[in-house]
């Protein structure tokens, strides 16, 4: 099963790097096929991509069975580079199209081949306080962009909280927590 | 009242002169307006390593594109944001002003993982959002967008801060005169009232 595994994080050394090399790892040891898409090491534009350079991603989400997406969790949502990836990738540019949108239908055409989407993001703050502030980026996914995916793909949500507080053990214990869930998927 | 009026709506899109009922609105109810332009300038949207590096390090606005971001939305009594919506949410632009400008030492203070607040200056809080889809649809999603900018932030605002939020939905021609007749109106009556 090819899977796209993106990574939106500025910071080579973060851990949410690390996350998304443990769960390429997993994937790669379960022969899932996964392929790294790192956005700021390839100098991804949220704003202004090339049309080459949205075309190419679209390819590759196209061929993907699974979909992986590894980010920080920023004011309780998506960081403006993931937002931008997917509004250019996933939803063909920020062009208005009034009532319902027909690249809905482009949109369900790329994301068809989908058998799972997963979020695997940190938080810098407990889960009360997410849950208090609105998890703007469970709702995008569960509500925005999951709608989007053939009816019998799988949204999984691994969430790793207090990462502002949290130790080496917590972290080692969520890493072996995406492990073992990324290798029951694949 | 000192307004900062944050811009993410787009300029390349006829949206009925939104940008200047905005501005007159404010203007008319003589408020201090300062604006931030996020389509002006050379804004990145995307947060950078160095500014992530410095995130925890007291002096996180290191980017000159940022740098006076801080002081002024720390003058405000009111934020101001207006956007056109990106799926039903924020841009990416306004998104990575939020991830950008409201970084501890202006947004908040983190000690020992716990939240206090930074803007405790800012009493008001109001969102204009134009979204392209229909209003079902935009609350099928949770209104994400709002959530942020509406629910989110209110951890870090003043505590009697008042929330407004207004709205135009489905911008279909045919659709949208009487909405817009509404909308107009409804943005007036929250501005000229902040």
């Amino acid at each position: 099963m090819s899977t796209l595994v993106v990574l939106c994080h500025p910071v080579p050394e973060s851990f949410v790097a690390a996350v998304a090399t443990q769960a390429a790892e997993t994937l790669r040891d379960a022969g899932a096929e996964p392929r790294l898409l790192d956005l700021y090491a390839d100098g991804f534009s949220p704003t202004a991509a090339s049309t080459a350079v949205v075309e190419e991603h679209a390819e590759e989400l196209r061929g993907a069975e699974a979909l992986v997406l590894v980010y920080p969790t920023w004011w309780s949502g998506l960081p403006a580079m993931l937002a931008g990836w997917l509004e250019q990738v996933v939803a063909g540019g920020s062009t208005p199209r009034p009532g319902r949108p027909e690249t809905t239908a482009a949109s369900r055409d790329l994301l068809a081949n989908l058998r799972y989407v997963a979020a695997v993001t940190t938080h810098g703050s407990s889960k009360f306080v997410n849950a208090v502030q609105g998890e703007a980026g469970l709702h995008f996914l569960r509500h925005g962009m999951h709608p989007l995916c053939p009816a019998d793909c799988r949204l999984v949500w691994l969430a790793f909280h207090s990462s502002d507080v949290s130790s080496m053990a917590d972290r080692r214990a969520f890493l072996a927590r995406v492990d073992r869930r990324l290798r029951r998927l694949a | 009242m000192r307004v900062v009026l944050v811009l993410a709506d787009d300029p390349a899109v006829d949206d009925g002169g939104l940008r200047r009922s905005v501005e007159a609105a404010l203007a008319s109810a003589y408020h201090d307006v300062d604006v931030i332009d996020l389509h002006a300038g050379d804004f990145n949207p995307a947060m950078t390593a160095a500014g992530r590096r410095a995130y925890h390090s007291g002096e996180p606005l290191v980017e000159p594109d940022v740098a006076d971001f801080g002081p002024r939305v720390s003058a405000a009594e009111a934020l101001v944001f207006v956007y056109r919506a990106s799926w039903t949410g924020m841009p990416p632009r306004l998104k990575g002003f939020v991830d950008r400008t409201f970084v501890p030492g202006v947004g908040f203070h983190l000690t020992d993982g716990k939240l206090q607040r930074g803007l405790v200056g800012v009493r008001r809080l109001t969102a204009i959002a134009i979204h392209d889809r229909s209003r079902s649809e935009v609350l099928r999603s949770r209104d994400y967008g709002r959530r942020i900018l509406l629910r989110t932030m209110r951890l870090i605002v003043n505590r009697r801060c008042r929330r407004r939020y207004v709205a135009l939905y489905d911008t279909r021609p045919e659709r949208a005169a009487a909405a817009r007749r509404r909308f107009s109106a409804k943005l007036d009556r929250v501005l000229v009232g902040l």
